[in-house]
């Protein structure tokens, strides 16, 4: 026996050994006992961990002798495991992310098609029609939304007076705005400027989208290649060149814009429902309110849909369990008590119309927001075109024209013209 | 059959090899496999179809790819040059000149090293915070203006580069002095006695003698500034603004896990995985022809 056989066989041997731990390790792991009780495996987001939610996964888990195994991200996270989960078949049971990535998901054959138990579901029609398009994909759909939201402007009125301005009169259209910024700056700055812009491109569509742009996509091009939002955009770079805004920097935080108007340092910010309970909680004395974004003068506004949807991954051990789960947890009940509770917005009808929701302060406000509210990017999520995509933290080209608006390197209509190019491109390849 | 004292013999140094062996198999060279294999399919999870190179030939005409390269190799090329040649002033200050307490600095200027990089770089993100950072207040405090650090392209990969070289300076520090103390004192003894001056001592006694020091610092730089990067600029700026921070490691994150484009992602890694090893390979060879001992 040579030493190079010796090597041959040793690197043999390995390799049988490895193919056997890998089999094993496979086998091991796709097993689940069956004597005591199964585990039901869920992903829920960080910050949507309410009492009423966990009160209803206990009375689920008791009933059916359940051991809910409830794991908690924020979205980066979320997506990074659940993209890790798929790969590797490892799916948790239900999951509850940003209802685009439901539709996404979906048209790669991730997620189970539920079109047919949703449509026998006859709670199903109290649900808001846009909710289920956030949902669907090539006309099937893949899940069901928990909670549906939009953005706000929120303003501070004491920043208001304080300013000179009238602290029941948030601006309405951009121009306007933009007078407001400029006021607030001279009254008030450089340590109080009037508005804070998010890292997040995603925020824009809310200055933007408008009754004759209320879509990304119109069909095979990109539809926001228009003189008013052309317009929309020169006046936004105005502001942030003047640094009448505070603007967060590329990789900041999502808590940059938010803890700028706690603090009372930026007058006016963008956010949506799930700030209400934390802007309760860190300033109870500030007196704020809500008003529909600024659009140009003599558009009919639209603003962006947002919130989450749960939906079950294909492979998922305990499918039925999780259905009945999810109709569990947007019981109208349910519902109610989280919004008393976080100040959330539902997709139910029938919770819009409770008055118990209707005397809440804060929600009654986005309450008449939502209607203006548009799935506005839904094409480019079904279509895997994450490039062009608004929502989520926007997609690449998106950055890269909000980056040209907020750090005035382009001009706003150079930059669109190739957001437009480029994103046609993607549309048509 | 007979077996030899000599067969014996390897058999139990294979043993003793075995469990890494078996590590190495397992965690590295199965996944770098899998990683090939998925590299010629697009698709996801089990919808994957066979495209050959496709993912390749998208990749080398992709213009955001040879930008994530330029950034890459920029940041790594910067930082490491930097941090080397700091580490090697201080580690040659320390050990030739015998400073009192040079084991306190030393360990001062390696506790970056020891701190968890995704920690150390959210400080960073508010020290470099425009309106709060408390880089700004020190600028305002002198009568200067403050300055957008992850603003522009090129304050910001300074930015990440500064980071990178606080995280990696001691390391060097350390590496340069263990290399440094190796090199015996008569030769610099023989060399002052015939009248060579400190900088002649550094340039022909010092460097030539510690080329292999400078080599495991160059590829240990290099994988760290290929590694560290990602936390650095997905914490700091994302990528942005304008793409001019965006690292390989992080352009194949957000294709893998943003784009949705795992085997694009594998192509990615492989082509970074080929620029590593050519360039560790180089570095190797460099250092055989020009090092020819100690003694």
């Amino acid at each position: 026996m040579t030493v190079k056989n010796t090597t041959v066989r040793f690197f043999v041997f390995l390799c049988v050994l490895m193919i056997v731990a890998v089999a094993s390790v496979s086998a091991g792991g796709a097993e689940e006992r069956e004597d005591g009780p199964q585990t039901f495996r869920m992903y829920w987001n960080t910050n949507h961990r309410y009492d009423v939610y966990q009160q209803v996964i206990d009375d689920f888990a008791e009933e059916h002798n359940l051991v809910v195994d409830l794991e908690t991200f924020l979205w980066p996270d979320m997506r990074t495991k659940l993209l890790t989960d798929f790969s590797g078949g490892t799916v948790p049971d239900l999951i509850q992310v940003p209802a685009p990535w439901i539709s996404e998901f979906g048209a790669n054959g991730l997620l189970m098609d539920m079109t047919e138990q949703i449509a026998a579901w006859p709670e199903s029609s109290d649900w808001f029609e846009p909710a289920w398009i956030e949902v669907t994909s090539e006309g099937r759909r893949y899940g069901m939304k928990n909670h549906h939201t939009t953005f706000g402007l929120f303003y501070n009125r004491d920043l208001f007076r304080e300013a000179g301005l009238d602290p029941d009169a948030p601006p309405q259209s951009l121009r306007e705005f933009r007078d407001y910024m400029e006021v607030i700056a001279e009254e008030l700055g450089p340590d109080i400027l009037g508005f804070a812009f998010d890292q997040d491109a995603g925020y824009l569509v809310n200055f933007f989208a408008n009754s004759d742009v209320p879509q990304l996509i119109d069909d095979t091009e990109i539809a926001i290649n228009t003189p008013e939002v052309r317009q929309s955009l020169e006046i936004l770079q105005e502001i942030a060149a003047n640094e009448w805004a505070l603007i967060a920097e590329p990789g900041a935080s999502y808590q940059t814009a938010r803890r700028a108007f706690i603090e009372g340092s930026v007058a006016m910010m963008l956010s949506g429902p799930w700030d209400l309970a934390s802007l309760a909680d860190l300033a109870p004395d500030m007196d704020y309110g809500i008003a529909v974004p600024p659009h140009l003068e003599g558009v009919e506004p639209r603003t962006i849909v947002a919130g989450t949807a749960m939906g079950i991954p294909v492979g998922a051990n305990h499918s039925d369990l999780a259905w009945e789960l999810m109709q569990r947890l947007t019981d109208l009940e349910i519902q109610v008590a989280a919004t008393q509770e976080a100040g959330m917005l539902m997709p139910r009808q029938s919770w819009a119309d409770d008055p118990r929701v209707q005397e809440l302060p804060g929600v009654s406000d986005f309450a008449r927001i939502v209607p203006f509210a548009v799935p506005f990017d839904i094409e480019a999520a079904s279509r895997g075109l994450s490039d062009i995509m608004w929502s989520g933290g926007g997609g690449d080209l998106t950055t890269q024209l909000y980056q040209n608006i907020i750090y005035n390197r382009r001009s706003a209509s150079e930059a669109l013209e190739t957001y437009v190019r480029e994103g046609n491109r993607l549309l048509n390849q | 059959m007979k077996i030899s004292y000599s067969d014996r013999l390897s058999a139990t140094g294979y043993l003793f090899v075995l469990p890494a062996a078996l590590v190495m198999i397992l965690f590295t060279l199965y996944p770098f496999i899998l990683a090939l294999w998925n590299s010629l399919f697009t698709g996801f999870a089990q919808n994957l179809q066979y495209v050959g190179l496709q993912n390749y030939i998208r990749l080398f005409t992709s213009s955001r790819f040879w930008n994530s390269l330029f950034v890459t190799i920029l940041f790594t090329a910067v930082s490491s040059g930097i941090s080397g040649f700091l580490g090697f002033l201080a580690a040659n200050w320390l050990v030739s000149r015998g400073v009192r307490f040079g084991q306190f600095f030393t360990a001062i200027i390696f506790l970056p090293y020891v701190v968890t990089p995704a920690i150390a770089t959210l400080v960073w993100q508010y020290m470099f915070d425009r309106r709060f950072g408390i880089l700004n207040a020190a600028l305002n405090s002198v009568g200067l203006n403050g300055v957008a650090w992850l603003g522009s392209p090129v304050s910001a990969m300074l930015s990440l580069i500064l980071v990178q070289v606080w995280f990696t300076v001691g390391y060097n520090l350390v590496i340069f002095s263990s290399g440094l103390q190796a090199i015996p004192k008569d030769y610099y003894e023989s060399a002052s006695i015939d009248g060579a001056t400190e900088s002649q001592q550094v340039r022909l006694i010092t460097l030539p003698l510690i080329v292999p020091t400078v080599v495991l610092v160059l590829v240990l730089s290099l994988l760290s500034g290929f590694v560290n990067s990602f936390v650095i600029a997905q914490i700091l700026t994302g990528g942005g603004p304008f793409r001019a921070t965006e690292v390989l490691m992080l352009l194949i994150y957000k294709t893998a896990f943003e784009g949705f484009d795992i085997p694009r992602a594998n192509a990615l890694t492989l082509v970074m995985f080929l620029l590593l090893f050519s360039t560790s390979y180089m570095l190797q060879k460099w250092q055989d022809r020009v090092y020819h001992g100690l003694y």
